[in-house]
């Protein structure tokens, strides 16, 4: 436990070395504040109509008006920013070789891949704390619901740590960060989208899609549900994930 | 401590380490030397156990190193030949970290790193950034880094290579203060220093040992061996060549110079004769006339020469 927390320790200090985390954390936290004050804005403008004349069947609350769209575009982002977080992970130790020195220390592959799955995801909830400002400025104005708040902070957290997870296994592969980079963008896509193949597969291949879809899963977490089927898909797939990363990382060193 | 029994390595087919066996004592420096490809480090990256045997056996304290790399871990120090270290950190906080992950207690961390900077004497850099170093004291670094956890065994690569002569000099003095306590094995090119430092030395090419000795023993056997150059003027070549060649303990003669008449020849010969007097007596035969006559014993530098010639027909490297 100690190395683990001592390769973790070693990795936040060169995300803090590096150009690379500013920009990343800059872009998040803008963004995300650019959606959410024209979330609130849409919101109060909406809520200014007279009940009459407001859309058929569109009751407004908080948390669906706010907070909602606020969680899939925090999600959305996460899904752009996640790249950069895990692509030198394991790919720059091989890149500048400084694998050669680690694995002759008495250091196990688990040890390895779980300090670094815990660097990157302590600097991602790092920005999410952050991102708390929003909801923060919002309970400042009006009534928040904490339920959906935390159900939405969950999803994020859970959403988050599975999309690390591949960005992890994707950076064992490769000695390049950039090439971690865009497959881990590409496979992230994937796993977002995958719930819009029902549409081609047909209503016979719909369950299996949607129980695939990260999208579909998050989805009811930004609405406030919190399903346990959900918290167990994200947590088995972010712990089956790193697994892999084990395996690879221990299949790697016997070839040199 | 260190006993390698038939390790072959191949590399896509081709074998680059082959059939080697060797053992170290507890408390032994042994060199290892090679002309460049000879793989040596590819030895030392098996040792370590960062790099499978294709077959044969390693082990470190009785611990095979495929079977038990943990323990084995614990109980090595390595350098690297180009050290790859975490640019952007400082020394202490690296060292801190080697450390960590040495698994060194908590409580003995910083004496412990404390211990092996002033060593190594990379004392003064220790507040620095790894990244604005200058080769000496990265190699220090390395150096201190491997001797962290106070390891039975120590694996060096090249530790002197790129050095200037004075802090090569001081490297020599540390590794040596090591003997009776560590096992050292250091790769090196340069066999004079190799027998300064160590009690045997290792000479590999192309993947297999060609000797194992000690310093003392190599010089007796090669180092009798000496080349004496002469410098002739007119007389008859061919009579002169035969002559030589004629001698018992020549090897061998090769014309080496030619120019104004005068011809200079360089005659290898065998350890324990001193040919001088035939030499003359081959050249006044002949008709020349001797203008200069040099003897020089052989270096340990162009015994490893020889031992590892072949190498020149590889036409790589
Ligand atoms: N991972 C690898 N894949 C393929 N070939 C390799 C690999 N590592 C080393 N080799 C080859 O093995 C041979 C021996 O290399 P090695 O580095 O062990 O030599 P060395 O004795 O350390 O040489 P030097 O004195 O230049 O450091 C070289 O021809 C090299 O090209
Ligand atoms: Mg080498």
């Amino acid at each position: 436990m100690n190395r683990v927390w001592a390769i973790a320790k070693r990795e936040l200090a060169d995300y803090f070395h590096s150009p690379v985390a500013y920009a990343v954390a800059v872009v998040f936290l803008i963004l995300g504040g650019y959606f959410f004050y024209n979330f609130v804005s849409f919101y109060h403008l909406l809520s200014l109509q007279p009940a009459a004349s407001r859309p058929p069947g569109e009751y407004l609350t908080i948390a669906e008006g706010v907070l909602r769209p606020l969680f899939e575009n925090l999600a959305f982002l996460s899904m752009l920013i996640i790249p950069f977080l895990t692509m030198r992970l394991i790919a720059e130790e091989k890149r500048r070789r400084s694998h050669e020195l680690l694995m002759t220390y008495p250091v196990s592959d688990a040890e390895l891949i779980g300090g670094k799955f815990l660097a990157s995801a302590l600097f991602y909830v790092a920005l999410l704390i952050l991102s708390t400002a929003y909801p923060i400025l919002l309970a400042g104005m009006t009534e928040v619901d904490p339920g959906p708040l935390l159900a939405g902070y969950l999803g994020l957290i859970l959403t988050g740590a599975s999309f690390l997870a591949i960005g992890l296994l994707v950076s064992c592969t490769t000695e390049s960060p950039i090439a971690a980079a865009v497959g881990t963008f590409g496979a992230l896509l994937l796993v977002w989208t995958i719930g819009w193949s029902t549409s081609v597969a047909g209503p016979r291949w719909t369950p299996l899609f949607e129980s695939l879809s990260f999208l579909h899963r998050f989805g009811r977490f930004a609405e406030g549900i919190v399903d346990l089927g959900d918290v167990v898909f994200f947590v088995a797939a972010t712990f089956a994930l790193t697994v892999c990363s084990i395996m690879i990382i221990s299949a790697r060193k016997w070839r040199g | 401590m260190i006993e390698v029994s038939g390790l072959t390595k191949t590399f896509s087919g081709s074998p680059v380490v082959n059939d080697l066996s060797f053992q170290i004592d507890m408390g032994e420096i042994v060199g290892f030397l090679g002309p460049n490809g000879a793989g040596k480090t590819t030895t030392l990256r098996i040792l370590t156990g960062y790099l499978p045997p294709t077959t044969g056996q390693v082990l470190i304290a009785g611990f095979d190193v495929t079977k038990y790399p943990t323990e084995v871990r614990r109980r090595i120090g390595y350098l690297p030949e180009r050290i790859p270290l975490y640019e952007e950190m400082k020394v202490r906080g690296y060292l801190r970290f080697v450390a960590e992950m040495k698994g060194v207690e908590r409580r003995r961390r910083s004496d412990e790193v404390e211990r092996v900077t002033r060593w190594s004497g990379a004392s003064e850099v220790s507040d620095r950034l790894i990244k604005r170093l200058s080769h000496g004291f990265r190699q220090r670094v390395g150096l201190a880094q491997a001797m962290i956890g106070d390891p039975d065994v120590i694996l060096l690569d090249e530790p002197t290579s790129g050095l200037d002569p004075e802090q090569a000099a001081g490297f020599r003095d540390r590794i040596q203060s090591l003997r009776g306590n560590k096992t050292v094995l250091l790769s090196t090119h340069v066999l004079s220093e190799a027998s300064q430092i160590c009690d045997r030395v290792m000479i590999m090419n192309r993947g297999k040992l060609v000797v194992v000795d000690t310093p003392a023993n190599l010089d007796r056997n090669f180092g009798g061996s000496s080349i004496v150059s002469i410098t002739v003027k007119e007389g008859s070549e061919s009579e002169l060549l035969a002559g030589l060649r004629a001698l018992s303990g020549v090897g061998s003669v090769e014309e080496i110079k030619s120019s104004g008449g005068e011809r200079t020849y360089r005659i290898m010969c065998d350890s324990g004769i001193d040919p001088r007097s035939g030499i003359v007596r081959a050249i006044s035969v002949s008709g020349a006339e001797l203008m200069e006559l040099r003897r020089e014993s052989l270096s340990l530098e162009e015994i490893f020469l020889e031992l590892t010639s072949d190498r020149k027909d590889r036409g790589e490297d």
